[in-house]
């Protein structure tokens, strides 16, 4: 089971956004080595999640729907990648489920790999929401 | 575990020059988006109409382009769209800023010798609308 964070919520965000605690460490680790390209990364997202995150979803847009469900959101600076999906039909709640860098444009095996993992997990329902009391 | 060293990343990214370019960027982007689903075009129709290359316009999209003042009116205007950057403080707010909202605010910064945050925000409106600053508190 994977439990998830409220990241950016409330009436500033025409889209919230919950977070994975793998998605949160990979973010981590990112900053780590770079703060900057994981400040570009959270800005865009917060950005995104202001305006809604439908606004950039489409071919040739920010926001690409792999399969699935699965959408993934690009950092062109960086290559970096978060992978989630929307927890409601209306579309006003996404999960960020993973994050990762990509080492190319293409996309590899083991992105597919990890899109799939999401997949599972969006379909399957093996995510909660973190409360009080949550591991 | 929580959220927070995240939420502190982003607020130390948000205190850097960098920041504000990015911000500018993805305002554009956002203009340039709502614009084009209003409008029912692609991307490629805008390219044409700017006289500029698709993967120009798809740069200002994913918020890439570094774009100059005249490259952004050319976009603007084929767009049939001005925008203007207004500082404001959030004290006594130029513009209700809400999702949707013909504005957005895209920039927040301290002034150091005066701690006072202030803002600044696109102005987004139809081109034949004559622009005026919005004053008072929505």
């Amino acid at each position: 089971m994977e439990f998830v964070d409220s990241f950016f919520e409330g009436a500033k965000y025409a889209t919230a956004v919950f977070i994975s605690d793998k998605a949160r460490k990979a973010l981590i680790k990112l900053a780590k080595k770079n703060r900057q390209a994981a400040g570009h990364v959270l800005k865009r997202l917060e950005f995104y999640a202001g305006a809604g995150l439908r606004l950039y979803e489409g071919d040739k847009k920010p926001i690409r729907h792999e399969w699935d469900g699965v959408y993934r959101i690009g950092e062109p600076s960086s290559l970096f990648r978060l992978l989630g999906f929307y927890d409601a039909e209306d579309k006003t709640s996404f999960v960020i489920m993973d994050a990762y860098q990509k080492h190319g444009q293409s996309l590899s095996s083991g992105d597919r790999g990890r899109i799939d993992e999401v997949a599972k997990v969006r379909k399957n329902q093996l995510w909660r929401k973190r409360t009080r009391g949550s591991p | 575990m929580s959220v927070r060293e995240l939420k502190d990343i982003l607020s130390q990214f948000e205190n850097t020059a960098e920041s504000r370019g990015l911000e500018l960027r993805l305002s554009l982007s956002e203009i340039v988006l709502r614009k084009l689903d209003e409008l029912g075009w692609t991307q490629k129709r805008l390219a044409d109409e700017a006289e500029m290359k698709e993967s120009f316009i798809s740069r200002v999209v994913h918020s890439n382009a570094n774009w100059t003042a005249d490259t952004a009116g050319k976009v603007l205007f084929a767009l049939g769209l001005t925008a203007r950057v207004q500082e404001h403080h959030p004290e006594t707010p130029a513009l209700r800023v809400v999702p949707g909202d013909v504005g957005r605010q895209v920039i927040s910064y301290k002034r150091e010798e005066t701690n006072v945050k202030s803002t600044t925000t696109w102005y987004q409106e139809a081109a034949s609308t004559p622009w005026k600053p919005q004053t008072g508190a929505a």
